[in-house]
């Protein structure tokens, strides 16, 4: 090895070249842009959140309001701090770093500024739309197909951008954040199309292409991975370039950089099935989830190494920086959501942590600690360069450090705590053999103060995050920015003669192509392995033959289930352990989704399971319970639904989505579309008769009637009770 | 000499606490706990759960342990001031620190050391931004090596050997371990209660019981006085499935689905069926305000 690295940096053109130097600018108003939308987005994403947890301390805090309940929120905090927080994030460490990275400007200013302005409208158009309701329930993926359609032109923008910058560059290889940032774009790409596949039934409703086991194969495949290549793999890109930069040391090992970039894409993709143990998922594929989880701790390790390797030598300007501050913890962050994360994916702690809020406290130390942290390191860095000023206040960024820092622990502690104490009550029997703790809600009851002390956490992030706006609007203030940073280097010139004693992946470092396309490869191994049996061997999901499509009834009031964010608070998902057959009933079959486009199973137990709810209580307990849940369980924190019993049942597009499910495989019978608001009429109207019994008088358009019909029929198709009434809504599917 | 001790040591300490992890899980499935403890499966489950951490912990204390010992005799036997060349000249590094946390953090890591490190820099440049080229830390590779052993043993246990239960298997056992335990608790207090042997409870405590537990579960549906609201008036003389206090066992025990009205046995033992049983016998006649009308058959005590 020699000693004269920065010297021989491009050692090609070393002799004639030297003399012709390119100048040319970087362009940091794009940064800038991105930056302020980070700051701006992560502020709004983190309130919405705050509002959700204390929803669950303050059941009425939506103050009656269809369009700010739990369900219909949690999607827009996850969305927002996700897409609009991290992402913008993403965006501006890329927009800076890869410039300086390939010694070239953007390749477009103009395509910089689409994707800027794209991606924020499509951050906007998610506000709107989920309180809204439109939303497809697929965790992360919760956008309606138009949405979806302009992610992926929004993405393409980005990619083509960046992939033109790199083909341009004048330097000869690329360093490895770019190679993190390539198996981003590639992976995301990748992820977002397969997840989002669906059949539109009207402008802002579609129905999911995949059923039941699939469609959660699917998901949770892209759910793992958009925390992997959304919230890691880019990340560790940023933390690449920011970490050297800001400790002023050299990376500390390139071998490691090598085989934890390439391990860590390849075992992530596979380990999705590790969200859906002891479920309905076939055996085999649980199996997988947990080893490739397993075998992602040493990789995922690495990089945490590597960042904190990095700083040997440089721990005095630890105690000094902000910024190296900030990313020390979040590197540290990283390392203890990456080794909790594969014990969560053993079988028997899953079986206590699994809808609990214990994956809740896993989250946040990941999303607050790793992305969080690191996002405020790379803007108290960036944003004094920028304006060639320095920080207005070290002293408040301190300040934001501690508040953040213990923000975290005491947003994630008792959530640790809740989750533990939950899953013990659920699980406790008496020597009689009855559960311990026989009504949930008692469960839940015991939570409260846990939740209240996570939201007192949550704020004093929020908190700290807005000192941080403060202290770099004021830097901003105190400075004048740099719009185009004026840089020069040498154009690369055709021949590279390889140097003696290259190691041998150098060779791909200069093709930036091949890199593209081996990274590639590589992801799509294990989502082939792991999805292609489970579509095509029927034996993975064997078939029931009482199982049903739902009537045209039924399948509104799964509409309204799925508009209304239900699934965030209720899993539709028994597992087979003796605690849940005998608090829920039968545990769940892989035979019993076939019609469920999308998958409802859930992935958190705010309230109780309702695989099973179908036939549990009477009609009328149902519309008591939707209108006001305290009259039927006292001291629940679920939201009242009053708008449901004034809004009239969609009939106009019953038809399209009776079409619809038929083009997707559901069985139903020759022109049932034709007779499906007419069945539905009959349905309804035994529903509004037995209300009637009960002394309650409702009309039978009501939304609530749909909704009590879905509920009513939830679990129902394999109890074995043989005279169950043949009503003449059913449907005989066509053989 | 004493870097390729410790090479294998952690190695091998690596493979040895991923086995040890691994054979709780292994076992899982058949442990049979056989203690005749009521709640020993969730238990045994936490346990589980436990053992893996600590286990993980235990090898981790073990390992920073062993270090701390072996630094401190070469501190004591004055080795490490003089410099243990032996051991390092392999990667071609002299050590000149002497204090003996460098040593052990610079054995874990095989790293070289901050004011050498000119040595394996890498001829890399991006943006100024250098590499070094470190060896891997050799704790990183065990664990490395380890985890992926550990996935072929976990892949063939379940898949190939059956060493573990498949979920459903598992569930089955889980559930027929639990029948025989309380089938032998329930013997042991002589038989469990049924709608054939159970008797109308006259004394206060247990009607005041059966009133808390009534409160507790029953008043949504029938109302805090018994008149009834979504379920029917308990009352009046009226019953719908038999008034007497076996009936009355059964149909809150078994429940009547198709009416609405839960199966509640997974939730109530029967002593509290037979104390809430009772508490309802007792209120009958009591003509609470707002009663729903009388459904059923009349039941004559």
């Amino acid at each position: 090895m020699s000693t004269q690295g920065a010297i021989l940096e491009r050692p090609d053109h070393f002799s004639d070249n030297k003399l012709k130097l390119d100048r040319f600018s970087y362009d940091n108003d794009i940064v800038r842009l991105f930056a302020t939308a980070t700051m701006v987005w992560g502020v709004i994403g983190m309130l919405v959140g705050l509002i959700a947890a204390l929803e669950l301390v303050f059941p009425g805090l939506n103050g009656g309001i269809q369009y700010f309940t739990f369900g219909r929120i949690r999607p827009l905090h996850t969305n927002a701090v996700i897409f609009a927080f991290v992402g913008n994030g993403i965006f501006t460490g890329v927009y800076y770093s890869l410039q300086r990275l390939c010694k070239a400007r953007m390749y477009s200013d103009t395509l910089s500024k689409i994707n800027f302005w794209g991606w924020q409208l499509i951050i906007l158009s998610a506000v709107i739309t989920l309180p809204l309701g439109y939303t497809t329930s697929k965790e992360y993926a919760e956008l309606e197909w138009p949405i979806d359609i302009a992610i992926t032109l929004m993405w393409v923008v980005f990619g083509y951008n960046m992939f033109a910058t790199i083909l341009q560059r004048r330097t000869r290889h690329l360093y490895v954040a770019i190679w993190f940032y390539i198996g981003t774009f590639v992976t995301v790409a990748v992820l977002h199309i397969v997840n989002s596949f669906e059949l539109p039934i009207s402008f802002m409703k579609s129905y999911s292409f995949y059923a039941g086991v699939q469609d959660a194969l699917v998901q949770w495949w892209y759910g793992h991975n958009a925390v992997a290549f959304f919230l890691t793999t880019p990340y560790l890109g940023l933390m690449y370039y920011f970490v050297p930069k800001a400790a002023n040391r050299p990376v500390y090992s390139y071998k490691l950089s090598i085989i934890h970039f390439w391990a860590l894409i390849f075992l992530y993709i596979w380990a999705g099935p590790h969200h859906l143990l002891y479920n309905a998922l076939p055996d085999w594929a649980q199996s997988l989830g947990v080893v490739f989880s397993i075998m992602l701790l040493a990789p995922s390790w690495g990089g945490m190494l590597n960042g904190l390797l990095t700083l040997r030598g440089a721990w005095d300007k630890v105690r000094e920086d902000p910024t190296l501050k900030f990313m020390v913890v979040a590197l540290t962050a990283y390392g203890m959501a990456t080794f909790e994360g594969p014990m969560l994916s053993l079988k028997n702690v899953n079986a206590i942590s699994h809808f609990t809020d214990w994956t809740v406290a896993h989250v946040h130390v990941g999303g607050l600690g790793w992305n969080g942290m690191l996002t405020f390191g790379m803007l108290y860095w960036l944003i004094p360069r920028m304006y060639q000023t320095k920080l207005y206040s070290k002293k408040l960024a301190n300040a934001h450090f501690w508040i953040a820092t213990m923000g975290i622990l005491f947003y994630a502690l008792p959530l640790y705590w809740a989750g533990f104490t939950q899953s013990l009550m659920w699980k406790e029997f008496t020597q009689e053999g009855m559960l311990a703790y026989p009504n949930f809600l008692e469960t839940v009851t015991q939570l409260k103060p846990m939740y209240a002390a996570r939201a007192f956490g949550g704020a004093m992030y929020i908190v700290g995050a807005v000192v941080m706006a403060y202290n770099l609007v004021m830097t901003a203030k105190g400075g004048s920015f740099l719009k185009n940073e004026a840089a020069e280097a040498a154009p690369l010139s055709n021949v590279y003669e390889k140097h003696e004693g290259e190691h041998w992946h150098r060779w791909i470092e200069r093709r930036p192509v091949q890199l593209m396309v081996g990274s590639l490869l590589v992801i799509l191994i294990g989502g082939m392995v792991e999805m292609i049996p489970t579509f095509l061997i029927d034996s993975n999901v064997p078939t029931i033959a009482s199982v049903k499509p739902y009537t045209s009834l039924e399948l509104h009031g799964r509409d309204l289930y799925i508009k209304e964010g239900c699934n965030n608070c209720h899993s539709q998902m028994v597992r087979p352990f003796r605690s849940e057959t005998e608090r829920y009933g039968e545990y769940a079959k892989a035979g019993e989704f076939v019609y469920d486009h999308p998958f409802l199973w859930g992935s958190k137990r705010t309230g109780p399971d309702i695989l099973r709810l179908g036939g549990k209580y009477p009609d009328s307990w149902h519309y008591h319970h939707m209108l006001d849940p305290e009259s039927m369980s006292p001291g629940s924190i679920m939201p009242a639904y009053p708008w449901l019993f004034e809004q009239e049942i969609e009939v106009e597009t019953t038809e399209a989505k009776i079409t619809a499910m038929r083009h997707l495989g559901v069985p139903y019978p020759e022109g049932y579309e034709k007779r499906a608001v007419a069945d539905m009429k009959l349905q309804a109207e035994e529903i509004t008769g037995n209300l009637e019994a009960s002394g309650i008088k409702v009309s039978s358009d009501k939304e609530i009637i749909a909704l009590i019909a879905y509920l009513q029929r939830l679990g129902t198709d394999i109890k074995a009770d043989a005279g169950k009434e043949v009503k003449p809504y059913h449907i005989e599917p066509e053989k | 000499m004493m870097k390729q001790i410790l090479n294998r040591y952690i190695k091998t300490s690596g493979l040895a606490g991923l086995v040890m992890l691994a054979v709780p899980l292994m076992a899982k499935g058949q442990a049979s706990s056989g203690s005749g403890n009521a709640v020993a499966f969730t238990e045994e489950e936490l346990l589980l759960g436990f053992a893996l951490f600590l286990a993980a912990t235990l090898v981790i204390a073990v390992l920073g342990l062993l270090f701390a010992v072996i630094g401190l005799t070469r501190v004591m036997s004055g080795k490490a001031l003089i410099n243990p060349a032996s051991g390092l000249e392999e990667s071609g590094v002299q050590a000149e620190e002497s204090s003996f946390w460098k040593d052990i953090k610079q054995k874990l890591t095989d790293a070289v050391p901050v004011d050498q490190e000119e040595k394996v820099m890498t001829d890399h440049e991006y943006d100024g931004i250098r590499e070094l080229d470190n060896s891997l830390p050799p704790w990183w590779k065990a664990l490395f090596y380890a985890t992926i052993v550990f996935s072929v043993f976990y892949l063939a246990g379940y898949h190939v050997f059956g060493w573990a239960e498949l979920q459903d298997a598992e569930y089955n056992t889980e559930v027929a371990e639990a029948k025989a335990r309380i089938d032998a608790y329930m013997a042991s207090k002589g038989g469990a209660l049924n709608e054939s042997n159970v008797t109308y409870l006259e004394d206060e405590a247990a009607l005041a019981e059966g009133k808390s537990i009534f409160n507790a579960n029953c008043t949504a549906c029938h109302g805090a006085e018994l008149q009834g609201t979504v379920g029917p008036n308990l009352a009046d003389e009226y019953w719908i499935h038999g008034g007497s206090v076996g009936d009355i066992f059964k149909t809150i025990r078994d429940g009547v689905p198709s009416k609405g009205m839960i199966s509640w046995k997974a939730q109530l033992s029967p002593e509290q069926i037979q104390k809430v049983s009772s508490y309802i016998i007792s209120m009958e006649g009591t003509n609470p305000p707002n009663a729903k009308d009388p459904q059923g058959e009349i039941f004559e005590r």
